[in-house]
């Protein structure tokens, strides 16, 4: 875990880093990986991935249509809105 | 008022006309006015809302209604758990200005039993610690000792409750996040079966790891609260159909015909002697109940925190994606729509939650993931395995808590050494286990010091049996003195 894996994994994560934090997550994400690694020692082969606790248990229901929030509480926690609608930066230049 | 033992006592008092819902929400916000400046468990007070609910609770019951399971209780909600119309931080700046619309299930539940809803509690930012010192807005002490770390990431919601300022808490728990801070507080934590509590209006850690639950103090206070949370909710999916047993009934004088297991290891390798031999005690005094002793293996048990860090961080990075500065909370002023996530995102987060993030890309991304969460997936069935095993041979699983009793604030600032608060709380997560901590003694310091049950899926009666009857012949009265 190198500061250029660092980058290329924070823009995968929209997540803005400043050189600072970069360095010290480059450190930290190593030692933490480092860690991780202990798992290579363990025989998988022919195991299958759990996923979910109780991955048999599905549930079903009938697609109805139920009362839900109104517009307006909808976009009641936008940072921005108008006409009932989320406001945002442009998109496309 | 003559000092409440718990919940249920207290309930009992308010059917029976000895004290008024009132009475008993004043005494509480007494303890609150005294205490909560030295402890900091709560984010936000509603002194008004709680009144309103006491007031409205004794005018029913002078109408005669029937009130419910939890009528007149105080309690409190981490904040991360909706409660309509308040605001819910999950103690990060991300979601400033944010206001719950609706209330989670187990908040509608708990309102309709009768609870009175104190305010919201403290926790690691978006429950991710184990010392809520990630908290982004607060920092909340241990009660039996100031300078020492409540434990996380329900950190607030087992300080107020060790602290007598609410009579229940609840809190969530993604890798040990009730049971280690009950741990470290002195009180009951349980982690219901995955599945068995609604997540209905709980902001998402990692979903095939959270459950909610509560903080109590005594074991038959958490059996009457799970009666309340536990049960089928269409609003959660992953929520079970499994009925919910009466859980009161399922409390126990003795342990004849129980088989603890125990792991020798999680005893002698404990790294903290008190611990081990509270917990060794604690054991015996089982034993003379009645239970047979049996040793059991989890070979693979030792690999928890490694698969943890992998599936919760996995799961982490896909459910904070939500937080983009679009819908809801903290938006960065910026000239594009691309550049806003970034801004925002980077902003809002602090240094935990961005490391969980960064963990959690990595181990989902193009190169690393078969070897990281595809491999750690693998060795979660083993685990799995592991506890199946181990069931057949016990009933209930003992162990410590928490490797050592609360730290003091400041005193682990290395993230891999944090993350091994967990180690002994992670697999019942990764199994979907039910769990509990309850207080077992204290330290040459006088901290408290947790036993961990475990027990297999929807077996919370045997849980609830083992625990009340480890209680009752405890006898214990571990209180803080502020």
């Amino acid at each position: 875990m190198d500061e250029h894996t660092v980058r290329h994994v924070a823009k995968l994560a929209r997540l803005e880093l400043d050189e600072a934090e970069i360095r010290r997550m480059a450190g930290e994400l190593a030692k933490i990986t480092g860690y991780i690694e202990q798992l290579r020692a363990v025989n998988v082969e022919h195991v299958a991935p759990t996923v979910h606790p109780f991955f048999d248990l599905n549930a079903w229901r009938e697609d109805e249509v139920k009362p839900s929030f109104s517009r307006a509480e909808a976009v009641s926690n936008a940072p921005e809105q108008e006409e009932g609608f989320f406001r945002v930066p442009p998109v496309i230049e | 008022m003559p000092a409440i033992k718990d919940s249920f006592e207290l309930t009992k008092r308010f059917a029976a006309g000895e004290s008024s819902a009132e009475a008993t929400l004043q005494a509480a916000l007494r303890v609150i006015d005294a205490r909560e400046p030295k402890v900091g468990a709560f984010l936000h007070l509603d002194r008004d809302g709680a009144l309103a609910q006491a007031r409205d609770l004794d005018a029913r019951r002078k109408q005669g209604q029937k009130l419910g399971p939890l009528a007149a209780v105080p309690i409190a909600v981490k904040d991360n758990i909706h409660v309509a119309g308040h605001a819910t931080t999950c103690a990060s700046r991300m979601l400033d200005g944010f206001k719950a619309p609706y209330d989670a299930t187990v908040t509608a539940r708990l309102k309709a039993a009768g609870a009175i809803i104190l305010g919201k509690t403290n926790l690691d930012e978006f429950a991710m610690g184990s010392s809520c010192e990630n908290s982004a807005l607060k920092q909340t002490r241990n009660p039996f000792d100031l300078e020492r770390v409540p434990g996380g990431s329900s950190g607030g919601s087992a300080a107020a409750v060790a602290a007598r300022m609410a009579l229940m808490a609840l809190g969530s728990d993604t890798g040990g996040s009730i049971r280690e801070p009950a741990s470290f507080c002195g009180v009951v934590g349980l982690k219901p079966s995955y599945g068995r509590v609604s997540r209905y209006g709980l902001v998402a850690f990692a979903s095939s790891l959270d459950q909610i639950g509560p903080f109590t103090l005594s074991v038959r206070d958490a059996a009457l609260s799970l009666s309340v949370m536990a049960g089928a909710d269409p609003l959660d999916a992953t929520s079970s159909s499994e009925p919910v047993p009466d859980y009161l009934s399922a409390l126990r004088a003795d342990l004849r015909g129980m088989r603890v297991g125990v792991v020798r290891a999680y005893f002698d390798e404990c790294p903290n002697q008190d611990v081990a031999d509270r917990c060794r005690q604690a054991v015996e005094r089982m034993k003379a109940l009645g239970a047979e002793i049996v040793e059991i293996e989890l070979p693979r048990a030792k690999d928890g925190l490694a698969v943890y860090y992998v599936v919760a961080s996995a799961e982490a990075s896909s459910n904070l994606s939500r937080f983009d500065g679009v819908r809801y909370g903290l938006r960065e002023k910026t000239p594009s729509a691309i550049q806003n996530y970034f801004a925002t995102r980077g902003r809002g987060f602090g240094p935990e939650v961005k490391r969980r993030i960064m963990l959690g890309t990595y181990a989902l991304s193009a190169g690393a993931y078969e070897e990281f969460y595809g491999r750690a997936s693998r060795v979660r069935t083993l685990m799995v395995n592991d506890f199946k095993a181990a069931f057949a041979r016990c009933d209930v699983i003992a162990s410590p808590t928490a490797p050592f009793t609360a730290f003091r604030a400041g005193e682990k600032s290395d993230p891999l050494s944090m993350y091994l608060c967990d180690i002994y709380t992670i697999p019942a997560n990764l199994a979907g286990l039910c769990a509990l901590s309850m207080p077992v003694g204290a330290d040459a310091r006088g901290l408290p010091v947790g036993l961990q049950l475990q027990c297999a899926p929807y077996a919370e009666t045997t849980l609830f049996g083992a625990a009340s009857a480890l209680e009752s012949d405890l006898n214990l009265n571990l209180a803080p003195t502020l």
